[in-house]
């Protein structure tokens, strides 16, 4: 037992891979089993299906052989869940029957969501403990409402063309707030690379739009009836966006993580090839409509996959000092009132 | 046994390899300088057990032990029941990969209708009226226009229907029919919740020496008002759309594309069953009033000829074809208004 007597080296300096070990075939036992429990209990066991979901995920992607761990519990999950259906309820139903209240509620809903943001920011970093350190995050109000509220109402009156500077504050504004156990991350972005990456997607879109249109009309030149090209065109347009979208979260990706370091822990660095990521999405959505769903599992880990082989991180000297916060703090009044609200009032 | 993996002392992120050794129903783990772990097996609380996950084992004092493999079971701790167990298990994956799309079938065509129907009875009436009345003005913003009939031939369906309300006991306070012209909808009838009743001049020209048989289209009409077809519809897109978030709530996009579109087979297939139990609804008015089943059936051959007339023999609908594509074959409706008989 001599190499127990010390502790696991962090090597500083040499860049660390991400490895996801998860795999379809076990993945596929879970999803599809959980599925059937949360159909059967009309919805109650999706709240231990997510947790199992990703307990298996987190478990399963670790750095250095070090695994993430998820930790929130199926009761806390169900809470959150059964408040926001109940909001989502009276929130259709006044929108359908008391359009005045609907409206109301609408307005005092904007100044609710950036708080709902913070909050399930919050918890899921809460939840999240890597080398037995949690994760946390200290976003306020303000800062939330600035960057999920004002800004995006202001970019409206520049006809969108100054939405890349507000996702940028949307993204700098999340990743500056987290914190691993008590060392803060810390994550200067280019404002640049945002517009950047918002004008390769749109002449990608000018190139893929012409092109699967083309083919939708070259097909459904020969059907006859408009249902038919529905058909083609609907999964065709998701395909599109789909390609788009990966296009964008690939470049995104890529700079936020190389812009990104815990202090004293560690820097993150991505190099997820954006063409190779959006034929990977592609594919993946193609395959899930083909199987009517089934190939989901096979996809989400596939897409776990090529995120983590595309991640790494160069751990830093502080790496094996770093104190989790929460456990001390527990009994504060202030903890309190977070494990009042330490649900995820969302339905995803 | 021994057991390698990894041993996080409490809050603190260093890690220590190390073997675990487990004997005599206690656990020992040394690590670092001269530093050790132990408690019994028993006090050890564990991680929830799931395939291709190592279970982990929290010491009392807070250390954290993760054996490096993933199917290390801790002595005296399987169980064969666990969700785990099932979630590899080849057999049970086969058969909830059957039963899953029976019961998603059973929740969209069976579940949420009938909750829909249950629903229907706690909405109260001037909903419905809004309800019925916006649309009636979308709907007449859209694609309705004045009548072009002549005065005389919509004064004759009014009777009809004065006559056909009286003799139903229904009260024209809360029934009104309206005679519209239409291009977008050609020949056709629909019922509005809160009771308006729309006939199209074109419906009423196709018919108009046949007032027996408008008169069979007005009662279905009706059925549709009171059966509350329209608010079962929207009950139900409501109850659907609620159940599937929550049961579908983790998959993206694509997953609720397919739900979704499992959601529209749904509708057409209960707007279809609710055309069925307006028919039954005509038909059995039908038979109350002393009037023939076949008047029904005659305003739907009707209906079938003028199909055949305007049509080529593909399948393309024409645009007032619309009024079939939510409805059941016309030929299997004449059918059962032929075949129909009291009970
Ligand atoms: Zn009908």
């Amino acid at each position: 037992m001599d190499f127990a007597n010390s502790p696991v080296q962090s090597g500083p300096h040499t860049p660390k891979l991400v490895r996801f070990s998860g795999n379809s075939r076990d993945f596929f036992g879970i999803w599809i089993v959980n599925l059937l429990l949360s159909i059967a209990t009309l919805g109650i066991y999706s709240a231990w299906a997510t947790v199992r979901t990703k307990q298996y995920f987190y478990n399963n992607t670790s750095i250095d052989g070090h695994r993430f761990e998820y930790l929130a519990t199926p009761i806390q999950i169900l809470t959150g869940r059964v408040i926001a259906a109940l909001l989502l309820v009276a929130y259709m139903f006044c929108i359908h029957y008391f359009p005045i209240v609907g409206a109301a509620l609408a307005i005092s809903l904007t100044f609710l969501a950036p708080w709902f943001i913070n909050q399930s920011f919050k918890f899921n970093m809460r939840m999240t403990r890597f080398r037995n350190i949690r994760f946390s995050f200290n976003g306020s109000y303000g800062g939330a409402f600035k960057v999920f509220v004002l800004l995006p109402i202001l970019s409206v009156f520049t006809l969108y063309l100054l939405m890349p500077w507000v996702l940028k504050k949307i993204d700098e504004y999340l990743c500056n707030n987290i914190q691993f156990g008590d060392k803060p991350f810390a994550t200067t972005l280019s404002t640049s690379t945002y517009f950047s990456a918002a004008v390769t997607t749109l002449l990608c879109s000018l190139v893929a739009i012409p092109l699967v249109l083309g083919g939708v009309f070259a097909v459904g030149g020969t059907l006859a009836g408009s249902s038919q090209v529905l058909f083609i065109l609907i999964p065709a347009y998701f395909a599109c966006i789909y390609l788009l979208k990966a296009i964008y979260q690939a470049m995104i990706r890529n700079h936020i993580f190389n812009s990104t370091s815990i202090d004293q822990v560690a820097e993150l660095h991505s190099d997820l090839s954006p063409a190779k990521f959006a034929v990977v999405e592609v594919t993946n959505i193609l395959a899930i409509a083909a199987t009517l769903g089934f190939a989901y599992p096979w996809a989400k880990v596939r897409k776990a996959k090529i995120l983590a082989s595309a991640s790494a991180l160069t751990m830093l000297a502080g790496a094996d000092n770093v104190f989790d916060t929460l456990d001390n703090a527990e009994s504060s009044l202030g903890d309190e009132a977070a494990t009042l609200f330490d649900i995820d009032v969302s339905l995803t | 046994m021994r057991v390698s993996g990894l041993l996080y002392p409490f809050s603190n992120s260093t890690a220590f390899k190390v073997e675990a050794l487990l004997e005599n129903g206690q656990l020992h783990i040394h690590y670092g300088e001269n530093r050790a772990a132990k408690c019994a097996l028993d006090a050890l609380t564990l991680s929830t057990s799931i395939p291709g996950v190592p279970v982990q084992a929290t010491l009392p004092s807070g250390e954290r032990f993760v054996p490096n493999d993933p199917n290390f079971v801790w002595p005296g701790r399987a169980s064969p029941t666990s969700i785990a167990s099932l979630e590899r298990h080849t057999m049970v994956i086969l058969s909830a990969l059957i039963l899953t799309p029976l019961l998603i079938y059973a929740l969209l065509f069976k579940v949420v209708p009938a909750s829909a129907v249950w629903l229907v009875e706690y909405v109260p009436e001037s909903v419905v009226d809004t309800m019925g009345q916006q649309s009636m003005y979308v709907i007449e913003e859209s694609f309705l226009s004045p009548s072009e009939l002549p005065l005389g031939t919509q004064q004759q369906v009014h009777t009809l229907w004065k006559d056909a309300l009286k003799a139903l006991d229904l009260s024209d306070d809360q029934y009104q029919l309206s005679i519209y012209d239409s291009e977008h909808f050609g020949a056709n009838a629909f019922a509005l919740p809160h009771g308006q009743i729309v006939l199209t001049d074109d419906l009423i020209e196709a018919l108009k020496d046949n007032p027996s048989a408008i008169r069979a289209v007005l009662l279905h009409e009706i059925g549709h008002v009171e059966r509350k077809h329209s608010i079962r519809l929207a009950a139900q897109a409501f109850a659907g759309t609620i159940a599937m978030s929550f049961i579908f709530g983790d998959m993206e996009g694509i997953v609720e594309l397919l739900i979704g579109s499992g959601n529209v087979v749904m509708g057409a297939q209960f707007s279809q069953e609710m055309e069925w139990e307006a028919d039954q609804f005509a038909l059995d008015r039908l038979a109350h009033l002393g009037h023939s089943n076949d008047d029904f059936a005659q305003a739907l051959q009707r209906l079938q000829s003028l199909t055949h007339d305007n049509e080529a023999p593909s399948q393309t609908a024409p645009k007032w074809l619309e009024y079939l594509s939510t409805h059941p074959s016309l030929e299997e409706r004449i059918k059962h208004a032929q075949s129909y008989q009291t009970d």
